[in-house]
């Protein structure tokens, strides 16, 4: 009699489970049905840009599809060549050169800058965090015209300093505003531990911040990378030599330069140009990630 | 190896709020000093003061001979377990147990063999090459109390180390923890310890002294036996021992040597003692231990009886813990297991008869809650 009741109240919440079973099952399908197709939308253009690349200039203006009907490369060795003295070769290696170092000193000022604001008391501390964080709201394009002619009185134009320069204040303030309350998250015992291990501000900083920082600065520099690199604006005030030309600017000039646009090598270079930014943004993923997991704030 | 000195410490906050009033203490070279209290009567504040990690508003601390109010806390020659451990968590634990000795510059093969010494000690040897995230709670705390021996400091600060575990391994820490500081003397290192905690048992188990805190005062500093056998005052009483001390309104009337106590509607005379008080006739607190609370005994000498009604009883194993109602007031007595049988068969509201053993009670100043008994 109870090994009957017993196999009743069993079998009773089985039905119930497979009936939540499914119903879950329903949820998810309908869920990622919804988010792939989301996520298919917003991927359209880049898939019409890759497919593009191959097309001639007739096929990108009358066909509708984003699926090439050949496989051809020469608009990708057309437009590396360029109309001008020098291939995208250059005009890359340009980039590295103000993206690499902009990012150096980007990294080095914010970090000082959101330690100072994070963990020291100051006087004015609260006013001047103010001022930093109302700058945010600055255009950059209000800064463009005093910052040009600041610089054309150091005589720095037509150089990568003027790029990179600024960057070495701490001027871009997202970031530092970013570090600061990342910072502020950080519970103070280690440091503490460290102050009686017998670190000074600078150790402190180095042993013991920067690694806790460490997914905070991945972030800085994947988004000074992705910034930098599409800046257009900014390389195209201040240089004015081709041979000094960043991919952004080398772009403009090679659907400017010829009577007739080859669309297709435009667009092929366009393709190569988001590939450092891409790249950068799956290599950095991982440690986003991995940041968020390894804090090591479990007690 | 060096005694603490405590001079009219003080902290005052930046609002105004004044944390710590005054300290006064020294703590012997070797010693292991507890501070305890309820949380926000400011032991952490001191702690922190003594290591160096808060300013002192005033007063003078002393390391060894050593006057170092200002001295930053590498320089104090102490080292300090905190409570959520702080281990770095990008570091190995050989390289948390080393960092301290790197940045003092000791050469690689001292800083190896002090890392090895200290994880033998507290058998972490096998957890050397993992990260702090690998390791379990208790882990974590041998290898945050490994990093400050391998310094050996002068003063070791304990700040609630065992608050994070459970109960089980907490003990065996407060055992561990005993020993090691036994092991070093015994090596001939002795280290001075003072360690903080709220918990009274810690405290009592652990230390050689205690110093009770509340508000930013000291309300006693003696040994452990002191404490539970002539506490200072009420809040001490009430603080130390488990469960709580009695403590009841009564009213006690001096005449020459006889002194007479009316409390619960009972009357008695009370044992000879000294006793500074001043008047024939004042209101005093009286309390009195649980295990001085007998139930349904017979009689006996120096013991008043009073009726009363049970309100539950705590099995605890090898005691029980009964409370009674009485009137307004609530009476603990603490019972062996042996004579559970006297109240196991009660029930919330029966009738019992309870007797107070006036010979153990402490009277209290009833406004101020000082101990009347003259030895205070």
């Amino acid at each position: 009699m109870s090994a009957n009741a017993n196999a009743a109240a069993v079998g009773a919440p089985s039905v119930v489970d497979r009936y939540e079973l499914r119903k879950e099952r329903l949820n998810t399908t309908v869920r990622y049905t919804l988010l792939i197709a989301m996520g298919l939308i917003m991927l359209y253009p880049l898939f019409w840009l890759i497919g593009a690349s191959f097309k001639s200039n007739a096929e990108i203006f009358t066909e509708v599809g984003f699926w090439p009907s050949r496989l051809d490369f020469t608009p990708y060795i057309k437009g590396w060549k360029t109309s001008t003295e020098y291939t995208f070769t250059r005009y890359f290696f340009n980039s590295f050169l103000i993206v690499i170092p902009r990012i150096i000193v980007t990294v080095i000022s914010c970090v000082l800058v959101a330690y100072a604001f994070a963990r020291f008391d100051f006087w004015g501390k609260k006013i001047l965090f103010s001022i930093m964080v109302a700058t945010m709201m600055l255009p950059q394009i209000v800064l463009r015209i005093p910052q040009y002619i600041m610089f054309q009185h150091f005589d720095m134009l037509d150089s990568y300093t003027p790029l990179i320069l600024p960057s070495a204040f701490a001027t871009d303030t997202f970031f530092v505003f970013m570090l600061v309350q990342f910072l502020r998250g950080i519970p103070r015992d280690m440091e503490e531990a460290a102050q009686m291990d017998g670190c000074n501000s600078l150790q402190m900083l180095w042993y013991i911040i920067v690694p806790l920082l460490k997914p905070a600065i991945i972030s800085v520099i994947v988004f000074q990378f992705i910034w930098t690199m599409n800046d257009f604006i900014g390389p195209l005030i201040y240089l004015s030599s081709v041979d000094k030309y960043p991919v952004s600017l080398a772009l403009k000039i090679s659907i400017g330069a010829t009577e007739e646009v080859e669309w297709g090598s435009v667009i092929a270079i366009s393709v190569l140009a988001l590939l450092p930014s891409v790249a950068v943004f799956f290599a950095a993923q991982k440690h986003f990630v991995d940041g968020v997991a390894s804090t090591g704030l479990k007690g | 190896m060096a005694s603490v000195t405590l001079n009219k410490i003080a902290k005052v906050y930046p609002n105004g709020f004044k944390a710590v009033h005054d300290i006064d203490f020294k703590i012997n070279d070797g010693e292991f000093v507890v501070l305890v209290g309820p949380s926000g009567c400011a032991k952490s504040t001191l702690l922190r003061m003594v290591a160096g990690l808060e300013s002192i508003t005033s007063g003078e601390l002393k390391i060894g001979d050593k006057v170092v109010n200002r001295a930053p806390p590498k320089d104090r020659g102490a080292a300090m377990v905190f409570q959520n451990y702080a281990l770095y968590p990008h570091m190995k634990v050989r390289e948390n147990l080393a960092f301290g000795l790197k940045l003092q510059g000791l050469p690689k093969e001292e800083v190896n063999s002090r890392v090895l010494d200290a994880a033998k000690l507290l058998e972490i040897e096998t957890l050397l090459d993992r990260f702090p995230r690998q390791l379990s709670g208790g882990q974590s705390q041998r290898v945050a109390v490994g990093r400050a021996i391998v310094k050996k400091p002068q003063v070791f600060l304990f700040d609630e180390p065992l608050s994070n575990l459970d109960a089980k391994l907490r003990a065996s820490m407060r055992v561990r923890i005993t020993e090691l500081h036994q092991q070093l003397k015994a090596a001939g290192l002795p280290c001075t310890v003072i360690y903080v905690t709220h918990d009274q048992i810690e405290a009592m188990t652990m230390g050689e002294r205690i110093c009770v805190l509340k508000e930013g005062r000291i309300q006693q500093f003696d040994t452990p036996s002191m404490l539970y056998n002539q506490p200072a005052n009420t809040f001490v009483a009430s603080f130390i021992g488990s469960p709580e001390m009695n403590i009841l309104d009564a009213h006690l009337s001096v005449d020459g040597n006889a002194r007479t106590v009316t409390l619960l509607g009972g009357k008695s005379r009370l044992p000879e003692s000294k006793l500074s008080v001043h008047g024939t006739e004042l209101a005093i607190k009286l309390g009195l231990r649980p295990e001085n609370v007998l139930v349904n005994a017979s009689d006996e000498k120096d013991v008043l009886w009073i009726d009363c009604e049970i309100s539950h009883i705590e099995y605890m194993g090898s005691e029980v813990f009964a409370y009674f109602r009485v009137g307004d007031s609530t009476i603990t007595s603490r019972l062996p297991a042996s004579q559970a049988t006297l109240v196991s068969s009660l029930k919330r509201g029966d009738k019992a008869r309870i007797g107070l053993q006036l010979l153990h009670s402490h009277l209290f100043d009833a406004e101020t809650g000082v101990n009347l008994n003259s030895t205070h």
